[in-house]
């Protein structure tokens, strides 16, 4: 045996192993290999997916007869189907077509199943939103359901298009995210549609915060101080229901000074950061991003005498996109058009041929917190309310791998109220520090069960007037929406649709005593009291998050630190200097560069350095700041060159002014702020110019006043600007340089994301940019109600899922420009544009 | 001219069974290639060869089809390499795979007949 042959043996041996093991298993981010760069059903076959075009046909297990979807050039499928059942089986086929990753990416956030696909990095996250009860609410009210109920059946005959897509999947259809992941498609359960709107909800609740922003600053100045920096009530008044008043109502109260940091909010904190944990972006949070706006117009304020409505949901910007548009048509039933959530059987903002409507978040207080005394510290099996122990439900949880493997069991406890956070927290290696003996549950009207939203858009879709459409509605729980709708009748109505839970001892911003049955919520507010207004004087009506009804009204509890008004009030004013809309005019405003608070602020900054070059004590930055702004046009275009220095000079005032709120957070690290106070909140301190709040406590020997924080912020905005973009008028200061849209793809993968994309609106626009650019406007429409529907839309994105698709990002660009398509509505597949049809896939019943 | 039938026959093994059965059946092939070929020096280069060209003749079918060029770019901003080295590691992988197969094939059958050939006494090289 020659030693030449051994050591051939032994290397040989050596690289084939080492090739078979990256073949076939993962290799730190790598997929496996062999399957991967497999050229004929690996990654390179996608390649060769081709585009639908011409006639396709397909058979579809559960239809009762043919169904036909034209995709039109936009890529919108208009499925003609001849029953409900039938369209909800069509639309989730089609929909599995263009967006099946996404789909399987979203019903995994909210069941806690994520590591299954991507592996144990997610397992902390799985851990955290199965304590959540997301997937527990969602099994118990698919349990509850009633399968005979049409909304039970929509969702069982979506499933089945669905997977009848994935059963018929071909190497190049599996979108490329899969072969990324090593991994194939799952099944879709009839039950993944509840999670996805659990997920929803959850979302729109601020991801569970608003408690955890008070908390945290009750710890730091105390209890008064904490709820006047979250107000109850909006220093600013333009509410959603109507007032009567056509100009907004400016009620600046004092600021209480701060006061003793409340060591018993410090520990709820701990308990609640621990529980929400990483579900939560603070920075999003903080920054309140959701930032959604709606508006109708009477037939009388408008140039052809039709009413118009308008819709710009702001949520975050992911390709591809969160909506799917879609028109389902069933001859005598359904005739609807708009946007689905990829994996709802449902459209949820759109039209029909006689109604139209769109949402924005209410943003209500419908989450309490309830301290709990268990009987054990180390395993508790019950909880003492009203001299009762009551026994805990428990739930076992079981976390695999990619594998299949194990990762990890939890056993989650709940109360009648809701999951039992602190329990979870504190066997959690991270919550080894928590008392498990004193555990908060959670109350979440979302987690109470019932499939009211899907009903609500059941019957949404249905409704042949704006009272059809109200009376539609009223099973819809949570997220609490402000619902704005218009009809081919000229009615103009909107309400605040969700259950707001009655308290039976004051309002929702305290930790709740578990032990009192008197804590509970009594019920929830009667439909009566919601908010509402129809066809007003005013001749429209308009919602951007704003308080939704005026204090002064009714004032019951409802919820705290409501978003700014300054897009509310750019709308009013808009709509009611204008008396002869237009859809165009309607397109135009959704992208208004106009700013209320701009407005508001920029006179505080210019009279502060009046009055300081009147006493002398000039600082020549802040006066050439002055200068600079006082020929500004507020106006957030991108061409504009001053708003930077503006969004600077807000920037150092917020540093300055609540210094208060700066913890600190050990060695080598910055101080960071607690929360940061709505923008309301400095504009009523501008009212005070001697509060103590204006003085910055890091400067010693000194104390500021208003107008010395206004002149330093602006001295140190002009010097940011000019170390950051050169001079004023070098060209660097234009605020598309600046500002960007950041629409990430749902990995986060960069090459199929469209980042640093310049688009018009700044903090406070109608079309709000968010620091990181990762929120905005998902969904623009507008909708003219005359004897035929006119509508136009877009969103940021493209229809298809598919990178390599040419409708992956062909949106994008429109969007950012403010422009919209105009829309394809027809009654028939023979009144459908020719010119404008892209491919047809006619589906048949199973042979 | 038999050598190159054999090297086309080879790579048209390679290719239908990776379109039948799976990559793993390049490594198979080389085996087999190595297990079963005139023993040689070119044995793993010709079986790195045959995996090489399978492979890249259904890369170059994928080409036909769509916009393989496009599809290697992104893969490659992916994992931050240029989009060609993508591709050369898809023609790499299935040279590597069939060639080390291939070499230790022949060296375990090179080994086993010198052990045969020492046990039964010969003394021939």
């Amino acid at each position: 045996m020659r030693r030449a042959d051994v050591v051939r043996g032994i290397v040989s041996a050596t690289l084939l192993a080492a090739l078979l093991h990256v073949g076939a298993r993962r290799t730190g981010p790598l997929p496996p290999l062999g399957a991967f760069l497999d050229p004929h059903r690996g990654v390179w076959s996608i390649a060769t997916r081709a585009e639908p075009s011409g006639r396709e046909t397909a058979e579809l297990p559960g239809l009762s007869g043919s169904a036909e979807v034209v995709f039109d050039d936009r890529g919108v499928p208009h499925i003609f189907a001849s029953s409900s059942e039938d369209a909800a089986r069509a639309l989730g086929y089609v929909v599995a077509r263009d967006r099946l990753f996404q789909m399987e990416l979203r019903w995994r956030s909210a069941a806690g199943r994520l590591s299954e696909l991507v592996g144990d990095d997610a397992l902390d996250y799985d851990r955290q939103v199965r304590a959540l009860g997301l997937a527990w609410s969602a099994q118990r009210d698919y349990a509850a359901l009633d399968p005979r109920s049409p909304v039970a059946r929509a969702i069982v005959a979506y499933a089945e298009g669905v997977n009848a897509w994935i059963d018929g999947l071909s190497p190049p259809d599996v979108a490329l995210e899969y072969a990324l992941l090593g991994a194939r498609p799952s099944r879709w359960e009839p039950v993944y549609s509840l999670y996805v709107i659990k997920l929803m909800g959850w979302d729109l609740s601020y991801w569970g915060t608003p408690d955890l922003h008070r908390l945290r600053l009750q710890s730091k100045v105390g209890a008064e101080a904490a709820r006047a920096l979250l107000p109850a009530k909006a220093p600013i008044q333009q509410p959603v229901q109507p007032n009567g008043r056509t100009e907004p109502r400016f009620d600046f109260t004092p600021l209480p000074p701060p006061g003793e940091p409340d060591t018993a909010a410090e520990r709820w904190v701990r308990e609640l950061e621990l529980a929400l944990g990483p579900l939560v972006d603070e920075s999003l949070s903080q920054s309140a991003p959701l930032a959604s706006n709606n508006w109708a117009v009477a037939p009388g304020r408008t140039a052809a005498g039709y009413a118009l409505l308008a819709g710009d949901p702001h949520l975050e910007l992911t390709l591809p996109a969160i909506w799917y548009e879609a028109h389902l048509a069933v001859p005598g039933e359904l005739d609807v058009y708009g946007v689905t959530v990829p994996s709802l059987p449902a459209v949820l903002i759109g039209f029909n041929r006689d109604v139209a409507w769109s949402f924005t978040n209410t943003g209500a207080d419908v989450i309490d917190y309830y301290v709990e005394e268990l009987d054990a510290p180390d395993r508790p099996r019950r909880y003492f309310v009203d001299g009762v122990w009551r026994p805990l439900e428990q739930r076992l949880e079981e976390y695999y791998g990619r594998g299949g493997a194990t990762l990890a069991t939890d056993t989650l406890l709940f109360t009648h109220r809701g999951p039992l956070t602190a329990y979870r927290a504190g066997s959690d290696s991270a919550g080894g520090s928590v008392d498990v003996a004193r555990a908060l549950s959670m109350r979440w009207t979302l987690l109470d069960g019932g499939l009211g939203e899907l009903e609500a858009f059941w019957n949404a879709a249905r409704a042949a007037s704006v009272e059809e459409w109200l009376d539609g509605m009223l099973p819809f729980a949570a997220p609490a929406q402000n619902g704005v709708v218009a009809d081919r009748n000229g009615t103009i109505a909107i309400r605040s649709i969700g259950h707001y839970p009655l308290r039976l001892d004051g309002d929702g911003l305290q930790i709740r005593d578990g032990r009192r049955s008197t804590s509970d919520w009594s019920g929830f507010w009667p439909v009566e009291r919601y908010p509402f207004a129809v066809d007003p004087e005013q001749g429209y009506l308009a919602s951007a998050n704003q308080q939704p009804i005026d204090p002064q009204v009714d004032p019951t509890y409802l919820g705290a630190d409501w978003p700014s008004p300054w897009r509310a009030m750019r709308i009013n004013a808009l709509l009611a200097a204008d008396s002869a809309v237009t859809p165009e005019a309607m397109r135009r405003y959704q992208t208004d560069p106009g700013n209320a608070r701009a407005d508001l602020f920029l006179p505080f900054f210019l009279a502060a350095l009046d009055r300081q070059a009147e006493t002398g004590e000039m600082d020549a930055s802040a006066l050439e700041a002055a200068r600079l702004l006082g020929g500004w046009d507020r106006r957030y275009t991108k061409e504009n060159e001053r708003a930077v220095l503006f969004e600077y000079a807000m920037s150092e005032i917020v540093e300055r002014t609540w210094d208060e709120l700066l913890e600190e957070r050990g060695e080598g690290r910055l101080p960071r702020r607690v929360f940061t106070p709505g923008s309301t909140v400095l504009a009523s301190l501008l009212h005070q110019p001697e509060n103590v709040w204006w003085d910055d406590r890091r400067t010693q020997w000194i104390v500021e006043d208003r107008d010395a924080i206004l002149a330093a912020s602006l001295a140190a905005a002009l010097d940011r600007a000019r170390a950051e973009h050169g001079g004023p008028d070098e060209g660097g200061w234009r605020w598309e340089r600046i500002r960007h849209a950041n629409i990430y793809h749902l990995l986060g993968l960069r090459p199929f994301s469209a980042l640093q994309l310049p688009v018009q609106g700044g903090p406070g626009n109608l079309n709000p940019s968010s620091g990181s650019g990762r929120h905005g406007a998902s969904w623009r429409m507008v909708v003219e109600l005359g004897p035929e529907i006119r509508a136009w839309s877009i969103y940021p994105g493209g229809q298809s899922g598919h990178p390599l698709s040419p409708r992956y990002r062909d949106r994008i660009d429109k969007w950012m420009a403010g422009e919209v398509d105009p829309i394809l509505f027809p009654r028939t597949v023979s009144e459908v544009d020719s010119a404008r049809v892209a491919s047809v896939l006619e589906l048949t019943p199973e042979r | 001219m038999r050598r190159l039938l054999l090297l086309v026959f080879l790579t048209a093994a390679m290719l239908l069974g990776t379109i039948g059965l799976g990559w793993w059946t390049v490594p198979l092939l080389g085996a087999a290639w190595g297990a079963s070929g005139p023993i040689n020096r070119r044995l793993a280069t010709s079986a790195a060869l045959a995996g090489a060209l399978a492979w890249g003749l259904l890369l170059a079918g994928s080409a036909f089809g769509g916009p393989v060029g496009q599809l290697a770019g992104t893969l490659g901003g992916i994992f931050r390499l240029p989009g060609f080295i993508v591709i050369l590691l898809t023609l790499l992988f299935p040279a590597l795979l069939a060639g080390s197969a291939a070499a230790l094939a022949a060296a375990l059958r090179e080994i086993v007949s010198r052990a045969r050939g020492s046990a039964s006494g010969s003394i021939l090289p």
